[in-house]
């Protein structure tokens, strides 16, 4: 017991947080499981966080803020419309195969944020799909894709990608960057590139 | 919502207009927007102005509400489904109409989307395997159509499964968003992922 307690650190306690709010949920995990499973006890926890609503934070906020950083790294260096939807699409892909436990968290859990932490993290969410919905209606502006509502495009491209965390599996067939790859084409297929 | 007052299941009165079916509509909206873990039965009892032990005159209990809800959608997405596909043979009608009902569902029925998409798993068991083996059934005769769209040569896609879970996601995300004072109808947006999964399977008119 001893020495596993000294052994725990502040990621280790977020870790198991994380893999536990994605199998149980935000509401059907409680702090003394995550204990359990680092063979500390309880009160040991408050060492590393403040509650458990501070670990969603932590969570939600990484992650969040991860996907936003990734659509900032995919599009910063290119101009030409297709290829910043692609390079955008496949890193948001990407990551839901390779951040499967984050995903689920933030997609099921963000309504168990407190306010106003909630809201600024619902925003952060939208910024990432207006900047998304801009892509596709500036391939639309150059000619190069074809849909009726940009928005409508974005959200099945964003949801899509977001399922992948919801099925995917290491040990199945086929790797992240293949699923990443072959999502990012239903992308383009969806936003009508090639069809004009 | 809509659905429900469409089947005239509007929120009661008062006392004297509970029923099993409006405990059902109150137990949704609430499961919908406050999560199955999230809701107890006396918030329910609450919305519905009567005291919490009169409840049971209706319903068996919390666990029993879910276990209703999320086989009836299910049922209900497979009748869907096998409605839309029967008596077309053509891949490309088959898949377009089996998406334009998914969707279709998706944006009507929002509230029982997102209570199975998300409680599903907090039924016991033999519920459990009993919703997943319809989920799965509908996947199956899904991705089948994909793959007869393939295997004929109007579909050109390498993977049908990834195909079939892309589109089916897609559509069951429409639930998320969808607003019914939105700039689109609930048949706009069936239709444009009808389009979708059309684009998706590279079907080439």
């Amino acid at each position: 017991m001893t020495a596993a307690r000294e052994g725990v650190t502040s990621a280790a306690v977020l870790d198991a947080a994380l893999t536990l709010f994605a199998e149980r949920g935000y509401h059907g995990t409680a702090l003394s499981q995550i204990a359990d499973v680092l063979a500390v006890r309880t009160p040991s926890l408050y060492n590393h966080m403040r509650s458990k609503q501070d670990l969603l934070q932590t969570i939600v906020s990484g992650t969040v803020r991860g996907v936003l950083a990734d659509f900032e790294e995919a599009t910063r260096d290119r101009t030409e419309p297709v290829e910043r939807f692609y390079h955008a699409v496949l890193v948001y892909a990407r990551r839901h195969a390779t951040h499967r436990r984050e995903a689920l968290v933030v997609n099921r859990d963000t309504s168990s944020l407190e306010e106003p932490f909630r809201t600024r993290m619902q925003a952060l969410r939208r910024e990432h799909e207006h900047a998304l919905r801009g892509l596709i209606a500036d391939g639309v502006r150059a000619g190069r894709f074809s849909v009726t509502s940009p928005a409508v495009a974005s959200f099945a491209v964003r949801e899509m990608c977001v399922s992948i965390a919801r099925w995917y599996s290491d040990d199945g067939p086929l790797r992240a960057e293949q699923v990443a790859r072959e999502y990012t084409e239903f992308a383009l297929s969806i936003v009508g590139v090639g069809r004009i | 919502m809509s659905s429900a007052h469409a089947e005239g299941v509007s929120a009661p009165a008062g006392r004297g207009a509970v029923t099993g079916a409006s405990v059902r509509d109150a137990a949704l909206t609430l499961f919908a927007e406050r999560g199955y873990h999230g809701t107890a039965m006396s918030t329910v009892a609450a919305a519905l102005v009567i005291r919490t032990p009169s409840l049971y005159n209706h319903i068996r209990g919390k666990q029993d509400l879910l276990e209703s809800i999320v086989v009836e959608t299910l049922d209900a997405v497979l009748a869907d489904h096998t409605a839309a596909v029967a008596g077309r043979v053509d891949p490309v009608d088959r898949l377009r109409e089996a998406t334009r009902v998914y969707a279709l569902r998706h944006a009507t029925h929002r509230r029982e989307a997102l209570v199975v998409n998300r409680d599903t798993a907090s039924l016991p068991e033999p519920a459990l395997s009993a919703a997943r083996d319809r989920r799965r059934a509908h996947e199956t005769a899904f991705r089948s159509i994909i793959s007869e769209g393939a295997e004929q040569g109007v579909f050109a896609v390498g993977d049908a499964r990834l195909a079939s879970f892309a589109i089916l996601e897609m559509s069951v995300s429409i639930a998320r968003w969808f607003r019914e004072d939105g700039p689109l109808t609930a048949e706009q947006v069936a239709d444009e992922h009808a389009e979708f999964a059309l684009r998706i399977v590279r079907y080439r008119p």
